[in-house]
Order: structure tokens, then C-alpha cells, then sequence
């Protein structure tokens, strides 16, 4: 197979892979491992939102792909069947055109195969419902906070912009809550914390850690920086709202 | 304190339901999640806020490392619930909050629970990364 195909395959996999969650360390080890596996070198890296990806054959001739990843479907059920079908390409060494293939074909099995859009919903009614009593609320005040955390949540689901996303709902959870609390008696902090929860960005938090000890440190700090501007979009969001209430 | 531990064990796994794990780990990430917040309840009552925040990340980090091998699979739908209850939301809120109502002391009192909530996790996930790799040689990820 010609290089240039060899190398689009990879940089389409290492896209899929960010795409479904996995973190700088983990993509660059997979494709490293993948592309040794046919006895080709692999330079790669991913670096926030890009890939850079070099493949070198035998003779020494090279090719380079750049990928952008902009948006991010965290689905660890995807990832975990792509995982193990990458696993059975190095061990089996696949022939590249029977890879490409099985890769359509994940992608067309696994397509529909997330969780169905009212099992997310009563997800999120639960997540905020319990972490409010985590937070020491009583069960009004979780149940209050599980009713602004999933309208918010479903009135800021097409907006794509994370930090304006999360800067409105902010703004939502604590204006409503204002509104919660003239009729009735609420504790404010866990009714707010329970709400802000599913806004929190865990995921990028924590592969920012990760990467950063595995010394990705500009990868790392890329998104330790854009999770602590999404945090701080909440809070401020929450924070004015907070502001024009007083 | 039982009644909001069987509620973290809710809260994580409903999370991991968001992320999209798979079924048969599920279980396991609200659990991770459960003992994390089970220990950060503890070990606050005894030593204080800072060392329940790390040593209950810690807990975490190599609960999600043991079952990543168990199953095979990702770290990620463990540590990833596992640490969500630990992840300085509210008190970041409340930090800013306690600024807008000028109240200055109020506001550091947030700021550093934010501060070593934030930092807290980053050295607890660190510190689970090294000890997992002592204890898991094999593992897969």
C-alpha cells in the first residue's frame, strides 16, 4: 500500500481515538505500537487539538499528515471496542486494506450504539439529584437541583461552544435557583453544587494530569488551562448572575 | 454520612452513564467513585480537607488502574467518574460569590479549598499513576 493511504489510515485513527477520549500519551503509544507493528517508524503527536503525525518507511522515504480534532464525543464504549480492534491489528498484523475496512465497519456497528437520549436525561436528573445530597442538601433541595440541572442541561445541549456553554448555564442554574428560593426555603450551596456538577469538565481535567506526568507538558497545559477557563466560564456565569440578585 | 456515600455511588455512576462506559463496568466506576468519596468523608473528619483530597484521589487513581486491568479495557470510565465528586465546582462558585459581596476573608477561605481541591487532584493523580505502575507491572494501559 502506498504511504501516503498508510498514513491516512493512521491519522484517522489517532482523530478517532481523541475523539472518543483518549488522552495525548495514549494516542501516541497506540499509533507508535500500530505503525511498528508493520515495520514502519512513527513520529507523532498530539498537542491540544492537533496531530502530527510522520511515517517513515524502510527506505527512509517520509510522509506527514496534520489532523485538527475540533469537537470531542467522550463515548468510552466506542473507545473500548476501537481499543481492542487496534489490539487485534498489532498482534495479528492486519493488511492495511483489510484495516481500513474493519474500521468503516466499527464505525457503521457502533454508530447508534450510545446511551439512548432519555436514559442521559434521567442520568443527569440522578447525577444532580445525588450529588446535592452528597453535598449535604436535603432531598428538596436535591430535587430542586435536579430539576434546574437537567432544563439547563437540555436548553444548553446544541449550543457547541463549551466555555459560552457552560457561561450560560451557570447563569441559568443560579438565576433559577434565586427564583426556587423566594417560594420556597432552599439551601443555596447544595442545591448549587449539585447542579453544576454535570457541567464540570472531569474528563479534560483529568487527562490534563495525566498528560502532564507523562511529561506532554504542552499538551497537558493546553487543557488543564481551557478546563480551568470552562470552570471559571461556570462560576463566573453563576457569579453575575449572583451579582444582579443581590 | 452513610446516606450521602450511597449517594456519591448514585451520582458516579449516573456520570459514567453521560460518558457512554460500557455496561459491565459501569458497577465498577460508581463504586470507584463510592470508595473515593467514602474516604474523602473519613480521612476529613480525622486529618482535614487537604490530605482527604489527596489520599482519596490517590484511592481512586488505583481503584480505576486495578479495574482497567480487571476488564481489560481504559482507565478513563473509572477515573474519570471516580474523581468528579472531588472536582472543585462549587467552591470555585462560591470563591467569586464571597468577592462580589466584598467579603475578602470569606472569599480566600473558597479560594484556597479551590486551590488545594484543584492541585490536590492533579498531585493525587500523579501520585496513584506512579504507585499503580509499582503495584500493576502488567497492566495493560
Amino acid at each position: 500500500m502506498h504511504l501516503e493511504r498508510v498514513a491516512d489510515i493512521f491519522i484517522e485513527i489517532a482523530g478517532l481515538l481523541f475523539l472518543y477520549g483518549s488522552n495525548a500519551g495514549e494516542i501516541e503509544n497506540t499509533i507508535t505500537k500500530l505503525g511498528n507493528s508493520y515495520g514502519l517508524e512513527i513520529q507523532i503527536a498530539s498537542i491540544g487539538t492537533v496531530i502530527y503525525l510522520t511515517v517513515i518507511d524502510a527506505k527512509g522515504k517520509s510522509i506527514t499528515r496534520i489532523k485538527r480534532v475540533t469537537v470531542n464525543e467522550i463515548n468510552f464504549y466506542k473507545l473500548e471496542k476501537l481499543e481492542n480492534l487496534l489490539e487485534k491489528f498489532i498482534s495479528e498484523r492486519t493488511p492495511l486494506l483489510i484495516v481500513k475496512k474493519e474500521l468503516i465497519d466499527l464505525n457503521k456497528k457502533y454508530m447508534g450504539k450510545t446511551v439512548p437520549f432519555f436514559i442521559t436525561i434521567i442520568a443527569v436528573f440522578v447525577a444532580c439529584f445525588s450529588f446535592s445530597v452528597v453535598f449535604k442538601g436535603n432531598f428538596t433541595d436535591a430535587f430542586i437541583s435536579s430539576v434546574v440541572g437537567t432544563f439547563v442541561y437540555l436548553s444548553t445541549l446544541k449550543i457547541s461552544n463549551r466555555i459560552f456553554k457552560d457561561f450560560i448555564a451557570g447563569f441559568f442554574i443560579h438565576t433559577f435557583l434565586e427564583v426556587f428560593s423566594i417560594f420556597m426555603k432552599l439551601n443555596f450551596l447544595p442545591a448549587l453544587a449539585g447542579s453544576i456538577m454535570i457541567f464540570v469538565p472531569g474528563l479534560l481535567l483529568t487527562n490534563s494530569v495525566i498528560e502532564i506526568g507523562e511529561r506532554n507538558f504542552v499538551s497537558g497545559s493546553s487543557k488543564l488551562l481551557e478546563s480551568l477557563i470552562i470552570l471559571s466560564a461556570l462560576v463566573l456565569g453563576a457569579g453575575i448572575s449572583s451579582a444582579l440578585w443581590r | 454520612m452513610i446516606t450521602r456515600i450511597l449517594f456519591s455511588f448514585l451520582a458516579t455512576g449516573a456520570f459514567a452513564i453521560i460518558f457512554n462506559t460500557p455496561w459491565n463496568q459501569l458497577p465498577w466506576a460508581a463504586f470507584t467513585g463510592m470508595t473515593g468519596w467514602f474516604f474523602y468523608e473519613i480521612i476529613n473528619l480525622v486529618y482535614g480537607y487537604e490530605a482527604a483530597i489527596i489520599i482519596s484521589t490517590v484511592i481512586v487513581g488505583v481503584m480505576s488502574n486495578y479495574f482497567s486491568k480487571k476488564f481489560k479495557s481504559n482507565i478513563h470510565p473509572f477515573i474519570t467518574a471516580g474523581i468528579i465528586p472531588l472536582v472543585p465546582g462549587a467552591s470555585a462558585f462560591f470563591t467569586i460569590q464571597k468577592f462580589i459581596e466584598n467579603n475578602p476573608s470569606g472569599a480566600f477561605r473558597y479560594a484556597y479549598e479551590t486551590f488545594v481541591a484543584a492541585f490536590g487532584i492533579v498531585i493525587g493523580i500523579s501520585v496513584s499513576s506512579y504507585i499503580s505502575k509499582l503495584i500493576f507491572k502488567n497492566t495493560r494501559k
